[in-house]
């Protein structure tokens, strides 16, 4: 009989409880993470994260798998680098909004478009949560924030549609209240082989709820519920009826030839070289 | 039987990494550096090695750490302005102690400056570019030889230590061609694994400052961070001991083993009454200069400009009255080498604008510092 | 939503048998009191107990255990991993649904 939590024995015991504020997300988006890897049945072990830096970027440090926590918005570049090194890895990007859509944009976009295999969970609060309460690229238009007293004036960014247009074969977005499809929808993007994106759209009860009247991780569940439209609703929507409304669902689901799965082919069709692993060990190659 | 070939210093180097077993490279392209990746692109994927042309160089930084920890010697190229944009990663790269190699055919600067033209003004920029306390290592080859040898030396220096290595190139040598002579049997290292995942430190205290490094699927199931972390990797920002024994290591781990890295090069230092000082590209015209001229002068070639050889230069300075730096920007390492011998009058002729000082140019100084 | 009748019978008949068997463990230690749960369960299993704990944290309780239908949502859904639900591993075998499913319709259409 299991008395302990199913997702405790992939966590650093020693490093818990873990820093984040009561009723953040990104507790329940490991849980999630873990769950639908459980339902991929993948090796634990052969999981490689990395992460750049703010409030979700420290999930990696919390699961007792290799992780490499790294600059501010760079992670997808570490990303790159290590699954091109070792493809056999399985690499999951964790990010936030200002990580992956501010100072990030740019490798996100190209990771993207390479259609690198790698499995990115963008957690977006609509807000910098770890330097205490600035907009994001992903705060709505009219919210506040600790930057915006008078309110947010820039249009946000729509991650998952910039993403599937930047050529990502797999891309969604969901909620932490809809916890079940976003399980599933992480599932989707590990076993997808090529660039997956899953962003989630997550409550920042300390900072975004404090700022915009919401101060209690319920109530901006509660806000999040009612907001969220389905894509196959929001599809017979008008841009009107769409307004401060959250679009959830898959936004690209698509198969195209992998990135470092092209530079093998290279290697053995023109030279009849596999892509070495591990090198760095070995004198002779 | 020993390979004897008339290429571009560029090229040289991009042979030289292969040799030393490179296996991945990420770059972008920038004047006058592009003829690295052009070439590794075309040989790794030879030699089963990945090539990646990246976003920006900032990007190229931060795949080349990550190939790194993925368990493969890693490298990129650039100049100038691509190492401005490197330095965050760069900074990464010291405070997670992952080996690397970055090599900057220097081009003139600040900013965009002169694309195809030489100059050595990344000097302190290697040295102190990105924030923070630590100990680089640079070498600087003056030949195409010399960029082939020192990209293989780089490349065990970085793995023996754990640390980023520069290879401070320049836009003479990188686009020069000479012959280059490659050896059969050229020593290279090989990363170190752990021996056993029970008890291990990936950041471990231990004597010379270097605990061996795993890959990544290793199954050491380690966690590298940039912020302040404790011997097992994990972040502890807030205590001021931590923090400080790791960069102490860290700058410690450089400067304790200097007698293994620095090298310099000498002629007639013993009984000269000028010592020239210079590194790269100039010292062809040094050499010249002191070949020529039949007053006592000497000359230091200073291989690795980081950690700065100051014990030998102090040694073979001894009986000098008079130190000319000659280097071609206004004055980098010439504040280093007057800090290191403030009992001489160090001289600096400090050349921009993208051409070598010529061997005459040279004497000439020589002949207004006067000597015997 | 997948209610499974058997098994909800099983549980109210033999409650007694069972003692203190709990189906729902709360760690104590790890609960921050953010109420997620509250929110989360379909079923309204839980409550917040009214007194605070020595961290000051309102803890939740489960009121209704009767009502708990397995869906190990809360578990999910708990940030601080201090929910644990006594479902057989792999308890979510042979439970696949479509990505989009609905929650908000009982049979789970688009």
């Amino acid at each position: 009989m299991p008395k302990q939590n199913r997702f405790l024995p992939y966590l650093r015991e020693d490093r818990l409880p873990h820093i984040f504020c009561p009723g953040c997300g990104n507790g329940a988006i490991i849980n999630a993470f873990l769950a639908a890897m459980e339902k991929a049945e993948m090796d634990f072990d052969n999981i490689a994260m990395v992460s750049g830096i703010g409030c979700s970027s420290r999930i990696p440090g919390y699961l007792n798998c290799d992780s490499l926590h790294t600059t501010h918005g760079r992670a997808l570049s570490f990303a790159t680098g290590l699954k091109t090194a070792n493809k056999n890895l399985d690499v999951v990007v964790f990010t936030g909004d200002g990580d992956a859509a501010s100072i990030g944009g740019n490798h996100l976009i190209h990771a993207a478009r390479r259609n690198i295999n790698l499995t990115v969970i963008c957690i977006n609060n609509n807000i910098y949560g770890m330097t205490g309460g600035q907009i994001s690229p992903t705060s709505p238009k009219g919210s506040f924030g600790t930057t915006a007293p008078y309110g947010n004036l820039d249009n946000p960014f729509n991650l998952a549609e910039l993403v599937a247009a930047a050529g990502a074969t797999y891309s969604a977005r969901w909620t932490t209240v809809q916890i079940e499809n976003l399980v599933l929808s992480i599932k989707a993007g590990l076993e997808n082989p090529g660039f997956s994106f899953i962003e989630v759209a997550t409550q920042c009860p300390t900072y975004f709820g404090r700022k915009n009247k919401l101060k209690t991780p319920t109530a901006m569940a509660a806000v999040m519920k009612a907001n969220t439209v389905f894509k196959s609703a929001a599809d017979r929507m008008r841009p009107k009826e769409l307004e401060g409304k959250i679009v959830v669902g898959e936004f690209a689901n698509a198969q195209k030839d992998e990135f470092t799965e092209n530079i093998d082919k290279i290697s053995v069709e023109k030279f009849g070289k596999k892509t070495l692993i591990n090198s760095a060990y070995e004198t002779e190659l | 039987m020993a390979e004897e070939l008339f290429i571009q210093g560029n090229e040289a180097c991009a042979k030289g990494a292969i040799a030393a077993g490179c296996r991945f490279f990420a770059g972008y392209p920038i004047t006058p550096s592009t003829e690295v990746a052009e070439t590794l692109a075309r040989e790794l994927p030879k030699v089963g090695g990945s090539f990646v042309q990246m976003e920006d160089e900032i990007a190229s930084a931060g795949a080349i750490i990550g190939a790194s920890w993925g368990g493969t010697k890693s490298m990129t190229a650039t100049s100038g302005p691509g190492i401005s944009l490197m330095q965050e990663n760069i900074g990464y790269a010291f405070m997670t102690e992952t080996p690397m190699v970055i090599v900057d055919v220097q081009r003139g600067s600040p900013s965009t400056a002169q694309p195809t033209m030489a100059s050595q003004s990344d000097m302190m920029q290697a040295r102190w570019g990105s924030h923070g306390d630590y100990e680089p290592i640079a070498l600087s080859p003056s030949s195409v030889q010399e960029f082939f040898d020192f990209t293989v030396k780089a490349f065990n220096l970085a793995e023996q230590f754990r640390v980023p290595v520069f290879v401070m190139a320049d836009e003479v040598i990188g686009h020069m061609r000479e012959k280059i002579i490659i050896e059969d049997n050229i020593e290279i290292v090989a990363r170190k694994r752990p021996e056993k995942i029970d008890g291990y430190l990936p950041f471990e205290n231990i004597e010379n400052g270097t605990s061996p490094m795993p890959a990544f699927g290793d199954g050491f199931n380690i966690h590298v961070t940039g912020l302040t972390h404790d011997e097992r990797g994990y972040p502890d920002t807030n205590n001021p001991e931590t923090h400080h024994n790791l960069v102490q290591r860290i700058c410690d781990k450089v400067l304790n083993n200097k007698d293994k890295i620095c090298s310099v090069r000498s002629e007639n230092c013993e009984d000269a009454d000028i010592v020239i000082l210079s590194y790269g590209a100039p010292v062809r015209s040094v050499v010249e200069a002191v070949n020529r001229t039949d007053k006592k002068v000497g000359y230091i070639k200073i291989d690795t400009p980081w950690p700065f050889p100051d014990e030998q230069i102090k040694e073979l300075i001894a009986n000098a009255s008079d130190v000319l730096v000659v280097e071609m920007n206004l004055g980098q390492m010439y504040y280093e080498i007057d800090r290191v011998v403030k009992d001489k009058n160090v001289h600096l002729m400090g050349v921009i604008g993208g051409l070598l000082p010529t061997p005459d140019e040279i004497l000439e100084k020589i002949d207004e510092i006067g000597g015997n | 939503m997948f209610i499974n009748i058997d098994n909800i019978h099983s549980r109210f008949i033999y409650q007694e048998l069972l003692g203190d068997y709990k189906l729902i463990i709360i760690d104590e230690n790890l609960c921050k009191g953010c109420h997620l749960c509250l929110f989360m369960c379909y079923k309204n299993v839980y409550a917040i107990s009214p007194e605070v704990n020595k961290k000051g944290v309102q803890l939740p309780f489960t009121k209704f255990e009767e009502r708990c239908t397995n869906c190990g949502t809360c578990e999910i859904a708990c940030p601080d991993q201090a929910i644990t639900v006594d479902l057989p591993e792999n308890w979510w075998m042979n439970n696949e649904k479509d990505i989009n499913f609905n929650p908000n319709f009982t049979k789970g259409e688009k």
